[in-house]
């Protein structure tokens, strides 16, 4: 039987993803080498790689999980979300989504959160490029402007709110030291990961930087920025003050690219 | 060196056969080694698909190294012998990395790498039939005529053959480039990888290439299971691989040479001593030739 190159093609792809060996009856057994074993290559080399660039995008999930329950979630993740990328770059992104949805995973939801914060770090890597907004281009608008503008974040700018102790688990996982145990935290943090002269950074957020960054990132103008700020118990007249201060700490940490007016 | 020429039914842009000399693939392991030490390296070649992004470290170091080296760009994604639609999204991100990184030229591999819109992010090998080498040629055409430039198409190492191959790799090889009018990036590990999976004769191999075509080497080293062999890019090149060099450069004559690693990555100095070896191989055989 000479098959159609499309159908030899989607029962190759079905033994690799799903083992199926209806593509075994077309290929060449040599004395030296069964077709299982020629077929057995291509198998062990799909999910070989696919879980060599998990481990690379997920070094912290990867230690805490250990090398056999990362390999056991891998293969599971690689099954669910096959790649339908043309690079690896991008075949990692559902982890913490899959994590969050599919047990044992989901009853550890640090995991998933732990995934986030660690995906967010590929995408601030290779985000776009802009330049870099000055404490000078800032200063060129009048203060009865101020109001109006809208602040331009780098686009590497991410931020997410977290509910465990990811941040000293992290660093202790990709790093050295004793991984402490996850803890729930009493209250929520917030966090910034970014791309700084071409390394990424992380910052936990206070709660005033939060509200500045939801502000931002929806697009506010600063005087509704303002407004947003008057959540938190600070004295009115001091607003427009705290919010520039966060803004110029922004600035010095190469977050902000450009202001607007309308 | 002959000029650029237009094919006038097209707008295909055909590289003329420019000999580079003896290069390496650009890795981020080596990005700073190479701007800080100016490596006697005669050209770099980058794998397409780590930079069709949109900005950070990958783009300002090819940014950087691309103003002091020629560029050659190498892609892994085309699927050019798939059955799935051409991707036309990897095709204008393609076009645009082209329009940054300004190469020498371009290459995939004749094989196929997804179906059904996965990608299976491997090289597969193709039957070799004659409708296999109607499907890619037809869709290299495409390809050719979006992209305004010939591109080249490398031999991959493969582990299975089919069946129902109807000819030798040599042949559909030669035959796809020939109907689809476009050059040839001869890896030469990979025909001996090949060569011991599916007991050829590497010479033979070698005799069978159009040898106008030939316009880029790609040598590698590989892991030897005494069975079989794969094309694992983290060993040196091995010294049957050498002897095939030899040879291959006494057919073709002066082509561009590169050496891939990727993994087990030593010392970039080490990669460079073993660029100095094919350059000493190349000077020899080359000035004994002329």
């Amino acid at each position: 039987m000479n098959p159609e190159l499309k159908e030899l093609q989607a029962a190759f792809k079905r033994h690799l993803m799903s083992g199926d060996s209806a593509v075994a009856q077309h290929i060449a057994s040599t004395d030296e080498l069964s077709n299982e074993m020629r077929l057995g290559i291509y198998g062990n080399a799909y999910y070989a790689r696919l879980i060599e660039a998990l481990e690379s995008d997920y070094e912290a999930l990867h230690t805490i999980l250990g090398d056999d329950e990362f390999t056991r979630l891998c293969r599971r993740y690689i099954d669910a979300y096959p790649s339908r990328f043309p690079s690896l770059r991008w075949f990692g992104q559902f982890m913490s989504q899959f994590l969050e949805t599919h047990e044992p995973y989901a009853a550890h939801p640090y995991l998933s959160e732990l995934a986030r914060f660690e995906w967010t770090f590929i995408e601030a890597f290779d985000a776009a490029d802009a330049r870099l907004a000055t404490e000078t281009d800032a200063a060129q608008f009048p203060a009865e402007r101020w109001p109006e503008l809208r602040i331009q974040l780098h686009p590497s700018v991410h931020w997410f709110p977290y509910h465990w102790n990811i941040l000293p688990v992290w660093k202790a996982a990709t790093g050295e030291g004793a991984i402490p145990e996850f803890i729930q935290l009493e209250q929520s943090g917030y966090c910034a990961v970014w791309r700084y002269d071409l390394r990424t950074q992380y910052r936990t957020l206070d709660a005033d930087e939060a509200i500045v960054m939801r502000g931002v990132k929806d697009d506010f103008k600063f005087a509704q920025i303002c407004e947003s700020l008057a959540e938190l118990d600070i004295d009115p007249a001091q607003v427009p003050m705290r919010a520039a201060g966060i803004l110029k700490t922004w600035l010095a940490h190469g977050m902000i690219a450009g202001f607007l007016l309308d | 060196m002959t000029h650029p020429t237009t094919n006038p039914q097209s707008n295909i842009i055909k590289p003329a056969r420019q000999f580079l000399g003896y290069g390496l693939g650009l890795r981020t392991d080596y990005y700073e080694t190479i701007l800080q030490s100016d490596p006697p390296v005669d050209w770099f070649e980058i794998l397409s698909e780590n930079y069709m992004v949109k900005g950070g470290k990958p783009l300002y170091y090819l940014d950087a190294i691309r103003e002091r080296y020629p560029i050659v760009m190498h892609g892994v994604s085309m699927s050019i012998g798939g059955t799935d639609p051409l991707d036309f999204n990897y095709l204008n991100d393609l076009k645009a990395l082209i329009e940054r990184a300004q190469p020498r030229w371009v290459s995939d591999h004749l094989c196929w790498t997804g179906q059904g819109g996965h990608n299976l992010h491997d090289l597969m090998p193709l039957p070799y039939n004659d409708d296999a080498i109607r499907h890619v040629a037809d869709r290299v055409n495409v390809v050719q005529e979006f992209l305004g430039r010939q591109i080249l198409l490398e031999n991959v190492s493969s582990y299975v053959s089919y069946k129902h191959s109807e000819m030798s790799e040599w042949e559909f090889y030669s035959r796809v480039v020939e109907e689809a009018d476009c050059l040839m990036l001869l890896d030469i590990n990979n025909i001996y990888v090949s060569s011991r999976n599916h007991a050829f004769d590497c010479q033979d191999y070698l005799a069978g290439m159009p040898a106008e075509r030939v316009q880029q080497f790609h040598l590698a080293g590989h892991t030897d299971y005494g069975h079989y062999v794969i094309d694992t890019h983290d060993h040196p090149v091995v010294d049957p691989v050498w002897d095939l060099y030899v040879t291959a450069l006494q057919r073709f004559g002066p082509v561009s040479t590169m050496i891939e690693r990727d993994d087990r990555m030593p010392p970039f100095e080490e990669l460079v001593d073993e660029l100095g070896q094919a350059r000493a191989i190349g000077d020899r055989v080359l000035s004994d030739a002329a």
